[in-house]
């Protein structure tokens, strides 16, 4: 199961493009073997606080580990997975 | 051609991050110390990129972003601010006014400034280790 949490700025059509396309690339790999929490830093700044977010948008992969932050571009298919899946060397 | 970047920053220190971040690389950095400043050179420079400061005299990061949007619809701004509520109420209700930008997180350090300039200029993906 993977655990996505998206940090945006805010609910703009902008930041609603980029949650759609994200929930797109996870449905179509991984069907409904995931989960995708969308955090507004305007609203949340104590939640991105927390897991250390320094920049919009970002996506932070709890689980399964180890936990990443992706940053930039999240509409790229091939590239999200290929982060989602790699490991530490 | 080298992709133009602005930092509008009334902080000297905090532009001389940036130029000190970026001076190894093909971009081109300008660096202006007010919101006015800011807008005037955008008036007359493309830019690729623009880093914004939101606590500023005069005018301030929200106040510039609008004028700055007037003149330029697309361009990726990133505004510099704590992530405090305190500050971040600041930029609520600018989506509702179709104003798009981005935060970044004050303060930050050289590789931040470095990675996500690649990043953007490129519309490249990173990942960092947590």
């Amino acid at each position: 199961m993977y655990d996505l949490k998206l940090f945006l700025v805010d609910d703009s059509p902008a930041s609603q493009k980029v949650i759609d396309r994200l929930q797109q690339i996870m449905e179509e790999e991984f069907d409904s073997r995931f989960t995708l929490e969308t955090i507004s830093v305007v609203d949340h700044p104590e939640i991105a606080q927390k897991h250390d977010i320094w920049v919009t948008p970002t996506v932070l992969k709890t689980a399964p580990g180890p936990s990443i932050r992706i940053i930039g571009d999240l509409s790229n298919k091939n590239k999200i997975l290929g982060l989602l899946v790699m490991e530490r060397n | 051609m080298p992709k133009n970047i602005l930092v509008i920053d009334d902080e000297a220190a905090v532009r001389k991050s940036f130029v000190l971040a970026l001076e190894d690389t093909d971009y081109h950095v300008d660096l202006a110390e007010s919101g006015f400043k800011g807008v005037e050179m955008i008036g007359r420079q493309n830019y690729q990129l623009i880093f914004l400061d939101l606590k500023m005299p005069g005018l301030n990061g929200v106040e510039t972003l609008r004028k700055i949007r007037e003149i330029d619809a697309a361009v990726p701004v990133y505004i510099i601010t704590a992530f405090y509520g305190e500050y971040l109420d600041e930029l609520k209700g600018l989506a509702d006014e179709g104003i798009e930008f981005q935060v970044l997180r004050k303060p930050i350090g050289s590789d931040q400034i470095l990675t996500l300039t690649q990043i953007v200029l490129d519309q490249d993906t990173g990942v960092e280790w947590t």
